[in-house]
């Protein structure tokens, strides 16, 4: 269903993939980092919880605001990328990549098509935020 | 001339900003801002008095203050909340500095060093005398701190339960509290719960001892699965110290805990006893919720007071109010600001730990000085003059055959005596209240009643108190009473 | 003569107190209470079970270890590094920032009011009682309510109260309505205040910015401190709902209010002046529509400095409000408390205010109430009674520990008396003109920050970033750069609907000179432009601040 290394956008700017060892990541992207500044904290969301798609699964804290991290599809946790506790600012340095906010199952994987690709996320962000 | 003392512009200069702006007078101003809201005129302001010059004003109330020297300078044996310690030279100098005293809240932290680093030593302070990880930069008083620690159980208690997805969630949330806090603080946290479907059960005490039955407590605990929280105050209000030991054991037990941990919390009206004693902290309360006011604060006819909120550190950000910390600036050298702001109303609005936004930052202030100026041993010693002095006074007015203790566990500064029915002659005065107003004749503030009508009366001594004054309470109680 | 006031000089370094003792000091001796023989020699363990006892090994006490001349020290030390009213300008918008009169300070501190305990008879408080109450007369007065509780210690617990007030009442009305409806120029303890006391806040635009949200401002959100809700900016954005027409505004739109009035809307929550420092010239139909709707109006009377003396808050249908003693009735704000913050309301709704309260007999006849409103005060020679009262039919309850922060009620009343009838009017109107006057004059330079430019402020002027940005100057720059020439900073990045918002309140007790040289700075700092304006503030002892090392590992002890 989905490709390896591929990512998926949500409006609400979170992202899923696929990573080498057919794990679902969920992450936030770079131009959400780049809006919320340096992160100090994260609320990470509850290992083995089934969160319903547009449900609030954590919450990213930089100074002086809060985002909430939202399931873009109906997914259950796996396990949680603790780092993060430590070294929140991994999301500012790598969002895709070591900032990554947790491992996911997905309850029907043909979900992931109904978010954005990269370039039409890009093109997204470029029309209503510049 | 100026129009005002307080204003610095002259008519001349007013009439210029007038002209500045293209606005003929008053009426024109405002009209075009309010537009035909009526505007009062001078004929309407007929219920505001006389401006009063400085000298007529100082007059004016210097006058009131000698009408109270009955009530504003005598003994005070009255706590229930709010003691009158002595307070030193050196904090009320220090408080009167305009560097202090008339700043905003320190919203730019370069510009507000001052005010952050002593709030810091006010966190650091109170943290190590309650046995607290965190101290916030304080609340209002200690009936609004509790409330707010009602609201922040409600808070953990929520969270930890968010993956239970059993029936018994749905149950309605129990505060289990003492008897033995101060009735008013749980009227206050009443108000604050009203709307929120939250159940209070009260946990009797032991009519002998004085303080919280750990029987019920167990009892109720084990019978109840949806305990949110166990409220207790230490020295509690009769003034008896309370076992948090016991307390703590019980109430962390797992075994009245189906998934997650019951929380206690600690309301203390008196601090100042952690001196002497073991403070909450070391037995493990999660939330320390009390009134700070006897540190360097005067009495204020009640207010402003000193709202003292403190934490575990895993629930910090669940804590109201603001919380001060250290950092770093630009040249690397130590700097201190509020930190955690993310919690509060301005960032968060309605998802704010609390509303809380002015707070009694000075009065924190006037601690920070207070417990400075003790230093570690004065303020043990301090402490325990407290104690003995309470002590003092106690045997002898028992000893005078008048009195009875009402309750017979430890007690700190503050106790409760039942004057005596057998020594009475028909005319009431073994009530409470009867006596206190008949002492208050004597030039003595002798307790409070504890229950209107009854004979019960809670006496408290602060190190203000002389033996003198102890032996004048004995002599007119005797008169009064016998 | 010097153009500005300017910074320079000695300034003392001071470590932690806690690192400056010596084993065994203490800046108190302990009072000699002759404690006799018997008891001089005893310890804690001779009163009380062992067990109760602290225990330096289990429990050590960290407090430092000082003589008075050191405490003394430390502190006038570290009061030198605070800025306050008293040594600059303090132009902070919504917060008027005025000068406390000293003669309040040496009321308060006289040496039998201070000291009263509040559980005193009421024989021997009767002046503390009348002081309270003369003091709801004039309130009354000024504002044409009909009582006032002084209970609540600062505003928000005011709107806690006011909030409360409105939900009790439309449970005795048998209807459940839950919603109460607030202008996004509101400040943030609104929201919170009326989510705390069972409302669901639901947010009204008056205001719709040119741009949206850039990430430089979130970044340099912090400093606002005041109601600033960069929260909220990043939802909007993820919830892209950022492209809204362009419609300057910065009042209550009728239309708007329309599609949110229905039946579950129990109050509309009002600031006014606004947060724009603007009047709300509709005030008085939105207040008809509430009330046909059976809704009630509350107002935050923060800005209450516009018009006291000049308009009544009655006159424009306002039910309940609260009023902030440490804004605009000139008492010490503290650095951040205590202050207090007096709810007044209508009629109606007395009976719904909390309790205690104060009441009034005419000695004589037991029954007879005494005067309030008509009266003059502190003239009248009524020989009246007061007492401390719990009954009321319909009270929301307690919400303090007693009645309030008297000390500050003290002050504030001091305060009226001395203004009295013939200056009751000249404060408001001097905020006002002095207001417009920095406006005015800012706009040679600023025209292009001024989303209002054509319309006269109240109290406070607000301006954009535009100018100061076209220079590389972030509004962040601007305020640490006014610190070095001897100002406090505005208020910045409030409200959040204006863009990089700079919030200036003058107040009426400063002067045309200090005003002058205030706008001078201005305009200079953007003429050196952005090389000098990101490195400030230069001559403070401490530079700008590591908030996300302070955020990332918090150090609170």
């Amino acid at each position: 269903m989905a490709d390896n290394n591929k990512f998926y956008f949500a409006k609400s700017h979170e992202w899923i993939s696929i990573d080498s060892d057919n794990f679902y990541n969920i992450g936030i992207s770079d131009f959400a980092q780049s809006e919320l500044g340096d992160v100090v904290y994260t609320q990470l969301p509850e290992i083995g919880r089934h969160y319903k798609k547009d449900e609030k699964i954590g919450e990213i804290e930089s100074v002086k605001s809060v985002s909430e991290i939202y399931a873009p599809v109906d997914l259950t946790i796996k396990s949680v990328n603790s780092k993060l506790n430590e070294t929140p600012e991994l999301i500012n340095d790598e969002p895709f990549g070591e900032g990554f906010i947790a491992k996911i199952e997905l309850n029907n994987p043909s979900d992931l098509l109904s978010l954005m690709d990269k370039n039409s996320y890009e093109s997204f962000v470029k029309s209503n935020h510049e | 001339m100026n129009s005002f003392r307080y204003i610095p512009a002259s008519n001349k200069e007013i009439k210029k900003i007038y002209k500045f702006i293209g606005i003929k007078d008053k009426k024109e101003l405002f009209y075009k801002i309010i537009g035909d809201i009526s505007l009062i005129e001078e004929k309407d302001l007929s219920f505001m008095p006389d401006q009063m010059d400085e000298l007529s004003l100082y007059k004016y109330f210097s006058d009131i203050n000698d009408k109270l020297r009955h009530s504003g300078s005598i003994p005070v044996f009255a706590g229930g909340g709010i003691y009158d310690h002595y307070v030193p030279s050196a904090v009320d100098a220090i408080m009167s500095r305009a560097e202090f005293y008339t700043p905003y809240t320190p919203y730019q932290p370069e510009v507000s060093q001052g005010t952050l680093m002593a709030l810091f030593e006010f966190q650091s302070m109170l943290a190590s005398i309650l046995g607290m990880d965190v101290v916030n930069a304080s609340m209002y008083d200690g009936a609004e701190s509790l409330a707010e620690a009602v609201l922040m159980s409600l808070r953990i208690y929520r969270q930890n339960r968010q993956t239970v997805p059993n029936a018994e969630n749905n149950k309605k949330i129990k505060f289990l509290v003492s008897k033995s806090v101060n009735s008013v603080y749980i009227e206050v946290v009443k108000t604050f719960i009203k709307n929120l479907d939250i159940v209070i059960e009260f946990i009797d005490i032991d009519f002998e001892k004085g303080y919280t039955d750990a029987d019920d407590l167990t009892e109720k605990l084990q019978k109840n699965k949806n305990v949110c929280a166990f409220i207790v105050q230490q020295p509690n209000y009769l003034g008896i110290i309370e076992d948090l030991e016991i307390i703590d054991k019980i109430v962390h037990s797992e075994k009245y805990a189906p998934s997650s941990k019951p929380h206690l919390i600690v309301c203390s009206s008196e601090p100042f006893s952690f001196g002497t004693i073991t403070p909450p902290g070391f037995y493990n309360a999660d939330i320390f919720a009390g009134e700070g006011n006897s540190f360097g604060n005067y009495m204020n006819f009640g207010g402003p007071l000193l709202g003292l909120f403190a934490t575990k550190k895993e629930f910090i950000r669940q804590m109201p109010g603001r919380i001060t910390g250290k950092s770093k600036d630009s040249k690397n050298q130590d700097a201190y600001q509020f930190i955690l702001a993310t919690r509060e109303q301005h960032i968060r609005r309605q998802a704010a730990t609390s509303n809380i936004c002015t707070n009694n930052s000075l009065n924190a202030l006037r601690a920070a000085v207070y417990l400075s100026l003790c230093s570690k041993e004065g303020f043990k010693e301090i402490s325990l003059l407290n104690l003995k002095l309470s002590h003092i006074l106690c045997e002898k007015l028992i000893n005078t055959g008048l009195f009875s203790l009402k309750y017979t566990g430890n007690f700190y500064n503050e106790f409760v005596l039942e004057i005596n029915n057998k020594n009475k002659k028909k005319n009431k005065k073994n009530s409470a209240s009867v006596f206190i107003n008949e002492m208050m004749k004597k030039g003595i503030l002798a307790g409070i009643s504890l229950e209107d009508g009854g004979n019960a009366v809670l006496i408290a001594v602060t190190e203000k108190i002389g033996i003198k004054d102890i032996d004048n309470y004995v002599k007119h109680s005797i008169e009064i009473l016998s | 003569m010097k153009k500005f006031p300017g910074t320079s000089g000695l300034v003392f370094n001071e470590d932690l107190l806690l690192n400056q003792g010596s084993k065994g000091v203490s800046g108190i001796n302990i009072p000699a209470n002759n404690l006799g023989s018997a008891h001089m020699g005893k310890t804690a363990k001779d009163y009380i079970d062992a067990k109760f006892l602290r225990n330096e090994k289990k429990s050590p006490l960290l407090l430092p270890e000082v003589s008075e001349s050191t405490v003394v020290r430390h502190f006038t030390r570290l009061s030198s590094w605070n800025i306050c009213v008293d040594t600059a300008f303090y132009p902070l918008g919504s917060c008027t920032m005025k000068y406390n009169p000293k003669i309040n300070e040496t009321i308060a501190s006289l040496s039998n009011i201070k000291n009263l305990h509040p559980m005193l008879p009421a024989d021997y408080i009767q002046p503390i009682l009348k002081i309270i109450y003369d003091f709801n007369s004039l309130l009354c007065g000024l504002t044409g309510l009909d009582e006032f509780t002084f209970n609540p210690q600062a505003g928000a617990a005011g709107e806690f109260t006011g909030m409360k007030i409105i939900k009790k009442y439309f449970e005795v009305k048998n209807e459940r309505r839950n919603i109460v409806l607030i202008p996004d120029s509101s400040h943030g303890t609104n929201p919170a205040s009326s989510y705390i006391a069972g409302f669901t806040p639901v947010e009204l635009k008056t205001f719709f910015a040119a741009q949206h949200s850039s990430s430089e401002e979130l970044q340099n959100a912090h400093d606002s401190g005041y109601g600033h809700d960069s929260a909220y900016i990043v939802n909007k954005i993820k919830n892209n709902d950022v492209n809204i027409k362009n419609k300057s505004n910065g009042y209550i739109d009728i239309n708007e209010l329309k599609k949110y009035i229905n039946k579950d809307v129990a109050a509309i929550m009002i600031t006014n002046p606004n947060t724009f420092g603007l009047f709300e010239k509709n005030i008085r139909e939105v207040a008809e529509l509430i009330h046909k709707n059976g809704s009630l109006v509350y107002m935050d009377g923060a800005n209450f400095n516009a018009f006291i003396g000049n308009c009544r808050v009655s006159d424009f249908g306002v039910d309940i409000l609260h009023l902030n003693l440490h804004k605009t009735f000139s008492t010490p704000h503290g650095g951040g408390g205590p202050g207090s913050g007096p709810v007044g309301v209508k009629d109606f709704l007395k009976e719904f205010l909390p309790v205690p309260y104060i009441s009034a007999k005419k000695q004589a006849t037991n029954d007879v109430p005494c005067a309030s409103n008509n009266e003059q005060v502190p003239n009248d020679e009524q020989d009246c009674y007061y007492e401390l009262k719990n009954e009321r039919e319909y009270s929301i309850g307690r919400i303090s520990s007693f009645y309030g922060n008297f000390a500050v009620i003290l002050r504030a009343y001091s305060y009226l008396l001395s203004l009295g009838r013939q200056n009751i009017s000249k404060i408001s109107e001097l905020a006002v003109l002095n207001a417009n006057y920095m406006k005015k004059r800012l706009k040679d330079t600023f025209l292009e920050s001024d989303p209002f430019p054509e319309e006269l402020c109240m109290h406070e002027c607000v301006l954009n970033d535009n100018v100061f940005r076209a220079e590389g100057i972030s509004t962040l720059d601007f305020a640490k750069s006014i610190i070095d020439y001897g100002f406090h900073p505005p208020t910045i990045y409030f409200p959040k609907n204006i863009h990089g918002a700079i919030m200036i309140e003058p107040t009426e007790t400063e002067s045309i000179k200090t005003m002058d040289s205030f706008i001078d700075a201005m305009k200079e700092i953007k003429k050196k432009g952005n090389k000098y304006a990101s490195k400030s503030p230069k001559s403070t002892k401490t530079k700008r601040l590591n908030e996300v090392l302070a955020n990332k590992n918090p150090v609170f002890k």
